[in-house]
C-alpha cells in the first residue's frame, strides 16, 4: 500500500477564526479553535498524550484508529469502463476545442478495432461478475461517425444480451446532432453529457457552429427533447471571465428549461486559440464564490452538481479516468486511460497509452503500466500536503500536475480548494460560516494559498 | 429497396432485443439480436452494401452470411406488415 505513516492525511485549513480539522481517510472532520489544534497534534505525536477533553480524546482515538477508507486501487485489471473515441473529427467549431479536432488526423477508427475491445472488454466484465456492461463515446464529437455508433452500440447489445450483461451507454457530445440522431439516442442510450455553455451570449462566443453560425438554438432544442426522454441527462458548462459572474442565473435557467440529472460548472483552460479569440478563464475566487452559490441552486433543484476532483464520500486517488484502469481505444487502435492524443501527453513526458487493439483483433494491455498509472498522485510533489489530495488528487496529469509542473497552486488549485472546503462546511451544517467564509476575501486566501496542509507542519498563527 | 415503417406499428428498444407492436390488434413480435440490429438499420435507411458491411462487423459474420440474414429480416418484416416497400407509398 503507498499511503503510509508519512504520507499526510490529517489536515488543518483555517477558516475565518477556526481551524477545519479533515481526515479524509478517517472521515473525519471537526471545526476546533488553535489550543485545541496544537494539542491534538502533540497528543498524535506523543504515545502517551496529555489530559485531553472529552471531545477531543473522542476525536483523538478516531485519528488513532487505522483509516476507514483506502483510496489506493489494487489487484486485476478493473476498468470502470470501456471508452470509443470513433474519430477526431467534430462539426463545431469551438474555440478552446481541448479534444483536438482542429489539429488531428482525420482518421477514423476501424469497426474490426471497435468489435474486439467491445469482445474483450465484455470478457473482462463477465470474470468481474458486474451487471453492467458500461461503454462511453468521445471525440472530437463521437455523433459525427454514426456509422462506428450504430456498429458499436449493435454489437454492445448483441454481446450483451448472449451472455447476460446490461449495457449500459453513454456519450459525450456537443448536443448539435439531428433529429433522427435524437432519437436514437433516446432509444439506446442511458446517459448524454452535453458541452453547453450558458446563454446564447457566451455559448455562441465559445462554442459557434462555424465563423458565420451560432449552436445555441439547436443544442437548446436538443437538451429540451432529451429532458423529455429517460435519459440520465449532465450539462457541462465551460465558464470564462464573462460569465463567471452569471453562474447561479445560468444554474437557475438551466433548471428552470431543462430535466436535468447533474451539471458540472469547469473553467475554461486557455491555449493559443482562447488567446487569440480573447476569451479568459475567470478570477479562481470569483469562480470559487459563484460555483458554491451555484450549487445550492442546483440542489434546491435536485440537480447534482458533478465535480470529480471533489469527493467527499470516498477517497480517492485519481479524478479522472487515469488511475482507474479505464480502456479508452482511439482511433488508432492505441488503449489509453486518457482520452488526450498521443502528442498532448508526449509533450509533458507522460506515456498514458496502456495497450493497443489491431485490426486482426488481437489485444494487448500492459498490466504494469496500469499499475504504473494507478500511483500517479504519489509523486506529484504539489499535492503531497494539500488536503484535496485524496479528492482532486491533482487533477489532470496532462495539463495541471505533468512531471515537473510547477509546485505553487494554480488557478484551478485556488478554486477547489475553497469549494472543497465550503463543501466541508456544509456538510458539517455550517452553511452560514461558509458563506461568511465566502464573503472574507483574506480569509479565501488564507485557506487557498496555506503552503501545507499537514497537521503536523501547523505552527499556530 | 427502402422500406418505412408500417404507420400501425410502434416499437420499443429493450434491453436485449427490440419489441414491435401491432396497435392495430395488440400483436407483439420480438426481435432478438442479431436481426433487432438490422431493424434499426433498416430504418435508417442505410444503402443495403453498407448495410451488409456493417452487419458483418455487428454480428461477426461473413459478408454473405450478413446479406442471407438481411434478405431473411427483410421477408419476415415485411410478411408480418411491419415493414412496407417505400414504392408501396401512395
Ligand atoms: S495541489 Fe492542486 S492539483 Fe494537487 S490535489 Fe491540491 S488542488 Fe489538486
Ligand atoms: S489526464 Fe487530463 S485529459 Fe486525460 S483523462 Fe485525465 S483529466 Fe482528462
Amino acid at each position: 500500500m503507498q499511503n503510509n505513516n508519512s504520507t499526510p492525511s490529517i489536515f488543518i485549513l483555517p477558516v475565518l477564526d477556526k481551524f477545519l480539522l479533515y481526515a479524509p481517510l478517517h472521515e473525519l472532520s471537526a471545526l476546533l479553535n488553535e489550543a485545541a489544534v496544537l494539542q491534538v497534534k502533540q497528543a498524535l505525536a506523543k504515545s502517551n498524550p496529555d489530559s485531553l477533553t472529552p471531545e477531543l480524546a473522542d476525536l483523538l482515538s478516531v485519528l488513532q484508529a487505522p483509516p476507514v477508507q483506502n483510496p489506493d486501487r489494487t489487484g486485476e485489471l478493473d476498468s470502470q469502463f470501456l471508452g470509443i473515441i470513433p474519430s477526431r473529427r467534430c462539426n463545431m467549431s469551438c474555440v478552446y476545442c481541448d479534444f483536438g479536432a482542429n489539429l488531428s488526423p482525420e482518421e477514423v477508427i476501424d469497426p474490426d478495432i471497435v468489435v474486439s475491445a467491445i469482445d474483450y472488454f465484455a470478457a473482462l466484465t463477465e470474470q468481474k461478475k458486474k451487471q453492467f456492461f458500461m461503454i462511453q463515446f468521445f471525440g472530437g464529437e463521437p455523433f459525427v461517425e454514426q456509422e462506428i455508433i450504430d456498429i458499436a452500440v449493435h454489437h454492445t447489445r448483441l454481446v450483451g444480451s448472449k451472455i447476460g450483461l446490461i449495457p449500459h451507454l453513454e456519450a459525450l457530445t456537443n448536443g448539435y446532432f439531428s433529429e433522427r440522431q435524437r432519437i436514437f439516442i433516446k432509444e439506446y442510450f442511458d446517459r448524454i453529457v452535453i458541452s453547453f455553455d450558458g446563454f446564447k451570449k457566451y455559448h455562441d462566443k465559445t462554442r459557434p457552429k462555424n465563423s458565420r453560425q451560432g449552436s445555441f438554438e439547436k443544442v437548446v432544442d436538443n437538451l429540451k427533447y432529451l429532458s423529455t426522454c429517460n435519459v440520465e441527462l449532465s450539462i457541462r458548462c465551460c465558464i470564462t471571465s464573462e460569465s463567471v459572474d452569471e453562474m447561479e442565473a445560468i444554474a437557475q435557467w438551466f433548471c428552470e428549461e431543462f430535466n436535468l440529472d447533474k451539471v458540472n460548472f469547469e473553467t475554461l483552460t486557455p491555449n493559443h486559440e482562447t488567446e487569440q479569440a480573447k476569451i479568459y478563464p475567470p478570477d479562481p475566487y470569483l469562480f470559487a464564490q459563484h460555483c458554491v452559490r451555484s450549487w445550492r441552486i442546483l440542489r434546491e433543484n435536485h440537480v447534482e452538481p458533478a465535480y470529480a476532483p471533489i469527493s467527499l464520500d470516498k477517497a480517492q486517488t485519481t479524478s479522472c479516468p487515469v488511475g482507474r484502469d479505464v480502456l479508452i481505444v482511439h482511433p488508432d487502435g492505441t488503449i489509453a486511460s486518457c482520452y488526450l492524443l498521443k502528442q498532448d501527453w508526449d509533450k509533458k513526458q507522460l506515456d498514458l497509452a496502456v495497450g493497443k487493439v489491431y485490426q486482426n483483433g488481437r489485444m494487448e494491455i500492459d498490466f504494469e503500466k496500469i499499475k504504473q498509472l494507478r500511483n500517479l498522485v504519489y509523486s506529484k510533489p504539489r499535492c503531497e500536503s494539500c488536503f484535496c489530495r485524496f479528492g482532486c488528487a491533482g487533477n489532470c496529469h496532462v495539463n495541471s500536475t505533468y512531471p515537473g509542473s510547477p509546485q505553487t497552486y494554480t488557478d484551478f488549485c485556488i478554486h477547489t480548494r475553497i469549494i472543497t472546503a465550503c463543501r466541508l462546511l456544509e456538510e458539517m451544517g455550517q452553511q452560514q460560516m461558509a458563506d461568511e467564509f465566502l464573503d472574507d476575501a483574506n480569509a479565501l486566501k488564507n485557506l487557498a494559498l496555506q503552503k501545507s496542509d499537514n497537521l503536523f507542519d501547523f505552527k499556530g498563527q | 429497396m427502402t422500406y418505412y415503417l408500417n404507420p400501425d406499428f410502434s416499437y420499443a428498444v429493450d434491453i436485449q432485443d427490440i419489441k414491435l407492436i401491432d396497435n392495430s390488434n395488440g400483436k407483439l413480435i420480438t426481435l432478438n439480436y442479431p436481426e433487432a440490429a438490422i431493424f434499426d438499420l433498416l430504418i435508417k435507411q442505410y444503402p443495403h452494401k453498407m448495410m451488409i458491411r456493417m452487419l458483418s462487423k455487428i454480428g461477426l459474420m461473413t459478408d454473405s452470411h450478413a446479406e442471407n440474414l438481411i434478405r431473411d429480416t427483410i421477408d419476415f418484416l415485411v410478411q408480418n406488415n411491419v415493414l412496407m416497400p417505400e414504392q408501396s407509398r401512395g
